[in-house]
């Protein structure tokens, strides 16, 4: 087989196809958006982590002659609490620092796994034998169609209020959603070519599975948990609201806009923060999901 | 002519259950390929002709095990396919292996050259990076690539390289057999050439056995040393490609050429210029298959399905009529 | 070849912003089609010729911009806004695409498709479009219409599907029906079909059709005449059997030696090395001129015009350029040649 000079067709330029971080970064700079969104996640994450060094005061602190200041720009606001204080006189600026501890650790903690078993369990119902497929996709249907409201109840009454006990919560409400959409598209993938291609070259299923099926569905399922990131957020405020979620003295986001509420019409203050604070967070992990995913498809390349 | 056959296909019939129209209703079922046997021998190229759904594509995937025929056997060099485990299941992998024809689809779109084109011989064996790397720039060279795109992704690359990529993947088990599934047409007519003689010059160095399916003619003179026609399923023409370009016999061949021929000349096809479609697969007429559209029909064409005729040791025709036709 | 041209193209060029930059799609391109004419476009994947059917029908996608001129009937196109298009498009001039199952509208009957399209383009009274509509689709020769009218498109088969489509198309009796890859989708012995069906239109109606495609055989079997695109640019104009039989732009020869044939005898086909030029770049000189194995010099720095008679041969290409012709291209296009 020499004669073929190589020289004679013309072959795609080679360029040295850039690392991740340069991808990344590349990227980074032509888009100023995820910039921003970076910057607002990273900031929340920053401070969640070193709230002890971050934080002004300790979250916990009362202090009933300095209760429901106003912030820091309003009449009878002080510098001293930038973001005004609640009912019992606690630095809301704090609280919000700490409250970002365990929002940010739920949500993480709530996505990954829920994110994790509904991947795990979609490939294998769209791609692993049909009964299986069938008994997820019923379970999923069970899952979807029972009201959230009532489970919750039922397993925090069953297993008592805790830190795991939320996180299980998230994980049992949200897995489903992952399984469905992933099936949809490994159902799409698995008729590709390529798959047909590994197959006769006797590629192990399973192998198929991790190398063909599961990162041409990875988009989609960075597309749910971006909004996933605030949709759990939003879920542990309302578990918190209901007096299931965080319990006092720990705070959380969604534990402060629960409180914050009955103050809406003389301490606008208490609810509004809390609920920027979810705002952007959610905006934010939205437009980093947007970003990454257009970064992982070596398809974008840089331009 | 009196070897073995390398590929041996006997009496093979795939049906496909279509989903039930009513709770109680039989599933109804397509009968992709109806009865077909077929002998490829070492080192040669049979073509299937035919259009869209007459089963062509159908015959590749049982040859290359990604369906099991409902009926009948497909043999490769003596051994049944069906029912291969283990060891001699790995072993046949190797040994057959496809070109596709959508050179888009055929990769995945996240999976570097290296990994696509050494994917069969790794699900072989164990490679070291070296050996792979050593083994794709290898292969890229023979098909006329440069060894530096082993680091590109499938979009860098346009129609006719990504086959060339297809070809090189396909070889990297240095398989015996290669089932070329429309593998130009989908590529630009400059482009088309390339391919054809590369396929050409690497059977001629690997002595390679063809299994070539396509819907153009000139393409198939070209490839072929044999070719089936087939229409709805069944084989109605085989023979060496002279016996078949020279001396068609059967209307629907003659049809075929007729309109081929008529791309180069510019006339407009006479008389053969078929009216109507294919049938269903689902309902398929009890008589021949081509009689709906055959402009030489008889009574007895509607009634009586013409089985494979042996002409010539190597030329057969499925039609009544063939013998008055021929005058 | 004195008449009135139905449409003349002049100086046309399309540019389409695109991620990768600028794309040059088509330019410069002159060209005029006499009336009840069958006019093919050649060229591969990426050449413009997709772009300029879709220039002439004056439906580019927003990010593209048009120069030059479109002349329809002696009426200037290339200027009109959307609005007084839409009194042209059906009227005068319309579309057939590749794909018949995205030109029909999934959810609504066919019958009504074609009806939508007589009673607001056409403008007949009720009794009078359910006539024409059965009319229009037993002259496609769709058997029982009655019946078929009242199909969904994904009911009928692909082949049926370009026989609508081409009723619609042709029911406005448009002088000019561009077809952009009108057979590419369908089987041999059904493209035969849409080809007859094609000159029967224009037997009938005097139509004027423009056929773009890839396929040459295609082109050999209906067209007249043959524009071959290249790069963007028109390379060659000549008639159909002229351009198979005795091809002159080296890339035309190139094209139809690289074609397999029937009771061809060659051992090899000829190929053209190389891929087609990157449009986003500017290309300097003749954009074949890197593929090319008659390229001398003056081909990498000097972009050959198109030259030869109006409406008959014409050659864009340095080797036949008066002086060079009988030197350099002669013997070596002859060993081109089949």
């Amino acid at each position: 087989m020499t004669h073929i000079p190589a020289a004679q067709f013309q072959n795609p330029p080679v360029r040295r196809v850039p690392g991740f971080l340069l991808r990344l970064w590349t990227s980074y700079r032509a888009a100023p958006a995820p910039l921003f969104a970076l910057l607002v996640a990273g900031i929340f994450v920053f401070s969640a982590i070193f709230a002890d060094w971050v934080s002004p005061y300790p979250p916990g602190r009362v202090s009933f002659l300095n209760s429901l200041e106003p912030p820091a720009w309003q009449d009878g606001g002080s510098i001293k609490h930038l973001l005004g204080t609640d009912q019992l006189g606690r630095d809301q600026l704090s609280r919000l620092i700490y409250g970002a501890q365990l929002s940010l650790m739920i949500s993480a903690i709530g996505v990954v796994g829920a994110g994790v078993f509904g991947v795990f369990l979609g490939i294998l119902a769209g791609y692993g034998p049909s009964w299986i497929g069938a008994i997820v996709m019923r379970t999923v249907d069970a899952f979807l169609s029972m009201p959230f409201i009532l489970v919750v109840l039922a397993f925090i009454a069953a297993v008592g209020v805790s830190f795991q006990s939320i996180v299980i919560v998230m994980w049992l409400t949200n897995w489903p959603r992952y399984a469905r959409l992933v099936r949809g598209e490994v159902l799409k993938v698995r008729e590709a070519d390529f798959v047909a291609l590994a197959r006769v070259a006797g590629v192990k299923p399973w192998r198929i599975a991790a190398v063909h099926i599961l990162p041409n569905v990875m988009n989609s399922v960075i597309v749910l948990a971006t909004i996933d990131v605030g949709r759990v957020i939003v879920l542990e405020a309302t578990l918190s609201f209901l007096g299931l979620g965080i319990q006092p003295p720990d705070t959380s986001w969604g534990l402060m806009l629960a409180d914050g509420q009955v103050f809406i019409t003389h301490a606008w203050w208490l609810a509004a923060f809390p609920g920027l604070a979810i705002l952007f967070t959610v905006l934010a992990f939205n437009l980093l999901g947007d970003w990454l995913r257009d970064r992982l498809d070596p398809r974008m390349g840089i331009n | 002519m009196t070897a073995r056959p390398f590929v041996r296909m006997t009496g093979v019939t795939k049906q496909y259950a279509l989903p039930r129209q009513s709770l109680f209703a039989r599933s109804p079922e397509i009968s992709a390929v109806r009865g077909v046997d077929i002998a490829i021998h070492k080192g040669r190229t049979f073509a299937l002709v035919g259009e869209s759904g007459c089963g062509k594509s159908t015959l590749a995937k049982l040859l290359l095990r990604l369906e099991v025929p409902t009926e009948g056997t497909v043999e490769i060099d003596g051994q049944q396919l069906s029912g291969l485990t283990g060891a001699a299941d790995r072993r046949m992998r190797s040994r057959v292996q496809v070109v596709m024809q959508d050179p888009v689809a055929a990769m995945n779109p996240r999976e570097r050259v290296l990994n696509y084109v050494s994917e069969p011989l790794r699900a072989q064996r164990r490679l070291t990076r070296a050996e792979k790397t050593e083994l794709v720039e290898t292969l890229l060279r023979q098909v006329g690539l440069s060894p530096e795109t082993a680091q590109l992704y499938p979009h860098e690359f346009s129609g006719g390289q990504r086959q060339r990529l297809a070809i090189a993947r396909a070889l990297s088990v240095s398989p015996e057999l290669m089932v070329l599934d429309e593998p130009v047409s989908a590529l630009d007519v400059s482009v088309r050439a390339q391919i054809l003689n590369l396929l050409k010059d690497l059977q001629e160095a690997r002595s390679l056995t063809y299994a070539f399916i396509s819907h153009d003619l000139a393409i198939v003179e070209f490839m072929a040393d044999e070719v089936g026609v087939m229409y709805l399923g069944k084989i109605v023409e085989t023979g060496e490609r002279t016996q078949i370009f020279e001396n068609p016999r059967h209307p629907y061949t003659r049809a075929l050429l007729d309109l081929a021929r008529s791309n180069e000349t510019g006339a407009v096809p006479q008389s053969r210029t078929l009216a109507g479609a294919v049938p269903s697969p689902v309902d398929i007429p009890r008589g021949c298959g081509f009689a709906g559209r055959c402009t030489f029909a008889v009574a007895r064409c509607n009634e009586e399905q013409p089985q494979l005729e042996i002409l010539d040791t190597t030329h057969s025709v499925a039609c009544h009529r063939h013998r008055e036709l021929a005058a | 070849m004195a008449a009135e041209p139905l449409l003349s193209v002049s100086n046309l060029s399309v540019e389409i912003r695109s991620r990768r930059g600028l794309v040059c799609a088509v330019s410069d391109v002159s060209f005029s089609v006499q009336p009840g004419e069958f006019v093919g476009i050649a060229g591969e994947s990426g050449c413009g010729k997709s772009t300029l059917c879709h220039a002439i029908s004056r439906s580019l996608p927003p990010a593209a911009t048009l120069k030059g001129s479109i002349r329809l009937d002696g009426e200037e196109i290339a200027t009109k806004s959307e609005s007084q298009m839409r009194g042209i498009r059906g009227r005068k001039m319309s579309m057939i695409l590749q794909n018949p199952l995205t030109s029909l509208d999934p959810v609504f009957k066919i019958g009504a498709q074609i009806d939508e399209v007589l009673r607001h383009v056409v403008g007949l009274s009720g009794e009078e479009r359910r006539r024409r509509m059965l009319q229009l689709l037993e002259q496609v020769h769709i058997s029982d219409p009655e019946r078929r009218a009242r199909s969904y498109p994904h009911q009928l088969s692909g082949g049926m599907r370009q026989r609508v489509v081409t009723a619609m198309a042709s029911a406005p009796r448009p002088m000019l029906l561009l077809a952009d890859e009108p057979t590419t989708a369908l089987d041999v012995t059904i493209q035969e079909q849409i080809l007859g069906l094609f000159r029967e239109i224009r037997d009938l109606t005097g139509c004027t059709f423009i056929i773009v495609t890839h396929d040459l055989g295609i082109i050999r079997r209906l067209c007249d005449r043959v524009l071959v695109m290249y790069g963007g640019r028109l390379v060659e104009e000549s008639r159909a059997a002229e351009a198979f039989a005795h091809p002159r732009h080296p890339y035309t020869a190139a094209l139809v030696g690289s074609l397999p044939r029937i009771g061809d005898r060659r051992r090899r086909l000829q190929t053209i090395e190389g891929g087609t030029p990157d449009l986003a770049k500017a290309i300097e000189g003749c954009a074949f001129a890197p593929r090319c194995a008659f390229a001398i010099e003056r081909c990498a720095a000097e972009r050959p015009l198109l030259t030869g008679e109006k409406g008959g041969r014409a050659v864009a290409c340095h080797l036949f350029d008066a002086a060079a012709l009988p030197v350099v291209a002669a013997p070596a296009l002859s060993q081109v040649r089949l």
